[in-house]
């Protein structure tokens, strides 16, 4: 079996982050079963963590750990398997106080699902601080894209997770999923062949795969709340590129010899300070 | 007119994020017999924008049938809730331009590295 090196992150920005996900995914085959060995590892973050444990679930592949820190904290948060019920949800928040464990939201569970979502949602809003007038601006962004891979991903699960960093007083979130992406999403539904980085361009500008005139908001409102409203950075990866709003300069980055199956959305924003009014910016 | 009263939050959840609620609620309100639904939103602490289309959606569709009509009220909904179903509702009135034009720059890996060092 293929042995992946995960390297270890010479910080913790978002670009770097990136650049770490794309190395370990690197010529990674489709659906290929591989270990990641994380032994060099000694900091993680959601937008590696999240990733593989979606990748594990689907590929049964297996991984290595060897710092100790590492690996307890992975234990903590619930890596590789996640929780999919409230109840397990609920034993694994009693390990610690900074962070919202791995979550896996499966589509048939309907009701069940927006359980879990609901406490999810409310964990990352006590985490934040529970400053009174943000929850709209918190919970908007993981429900517009959690309902976006039940509506458009073609796979029953989804994948959430959230680490505090209290010391430097920001969240960061991921969201996850195994489907068809973007690309494919256009070209099944509405019969037009784009690349990846052309892709995520056209659903970033509204264009919905459904015939609805009133569907494709949910994307582009969901960027404008994290990084106008909540001054927050910004990820989008699906297949072979990924869109990059840091400081709100927005860039599509090509990633050659790279395949993510589905869409990667990571963010980062900082710990809101004050009440955010966020109708401007959902139109 | 006999009136049935739906409470969301023990229904669904006290946040209703996904579109595919508005079905769950379809097949609960097909099988009411009543003319006149409450869908009351007490204790709900947010709507998402796509779950507030799909039930406005629902609750045109329920009441411009010609058999087995039914009218759906919102009741009991916070400011939050209340705005959201508002913007919603506003857009498929007088829908904003949806499709803009995004004039986004396209860089190689190599940026990020460069990103990361700047």
């Amino acid at each position: 079996m293929k042995e992946i090196i995960i390297p270890n992150n010479r910080s913790d920005a978002i670009p770097q982050q990136l650049l770490t996900l794309y190395s370990s995914f690197k010529n990674v085959g489709k659906g290929e079963k591989v270990n990641f060995n994380l032994e060099e590892v000694n900091w993680v973050f959601p937008l590696i963590i999240l990733p593989l444990s979606a990748y594990i679930y689907f590929t049964g592949s297996s991984f290595t750990l060897g710092n100790f820190a590492v690996k307890s904290y992975l234990d903590t948060i619930g890596f590789p398997k996640g929780v999919d019920t409230v109840s397990m949800f609920e034993q694994q928040l009693q390990k610690g106080k900074n962070f919202v464990p791995i979550s896996i939201l499966k589509k048939q569970a309907r009701e069940q699902r927006e359980r879990l979502e609901t406490i999810f949602l409310e964990m990352i809003y006590k985490i934040l601080g529970n400053t009174k007038g943000t929850e709209n601006a918190i919970y908007y962004p993981v429900a517009e894209f959690v309902s976006n891979i039940f509506d458009h991903s073609k796979k029953d699960e989804g994948f959430v997770f959230g680490q505090l960093y209290q010391s430097k007083n920001f969240l960061d979130m991921c969201i996850v999923d195994n489907g068809r992406g973007l690309s494919t999403a256009y070209k099944e539904e509405n019969k037009i062949i784009l690349s990846d980085e052309e892709a995520i361009k056209k659903a970033l500008e509204g264009y919905s795969t459904k015939p609805d005139k009133e569907r494709g908001y949910g994307i582009r409102t969901s960027i404008r709340v994290v990084c106008e409203a909540l001054k927050g950075g910004f990820v989008l990866l699906s297949g072979s590129a990924a869109f990059l709003s840091i400081e709100n300069k927005k860039t599509i980055v090509s990633l050659p010899n790279f395949y993510w199956q589905g869409v990667i959305i990571a963010y980062r924003i900082p710990k809101p300070m004050y009440p955010i009014n966020i109708t401007p910016y959902i139109e | 007119m006999k009136t049935v009263k739906i409470v969301i939050a023990k229904k669904l959840a006290p946040i209703v994020g996904s579109r595919d609620v508005a079905y769950s609620l379809k097949s609960l309100i097909e099988k009411i017999h009543a003319r006149v639904i409450d869908l009351d939103f007490q204790d709900v602490e947010f709507v998402s924008r796509s779950a507030a289309h799909e039930l406005l959606v629902l609750k045109e569709k329920l009441n411009k049938r010609l058999f087995w009509k039914k009218a759906i009220n919102f009741i009991n909904a916070n400011d939050n809730v209340a705005d959201m179903f508002r913007i919603v509702a506003a857009n498929r009135a007088f829908p904003k331009q949806k499709e803009i034009e995004l004039d986004i720059q396209k860089v190689d890996v190599n940026y990020l590295s460069k990103l990361i060092a700047s």
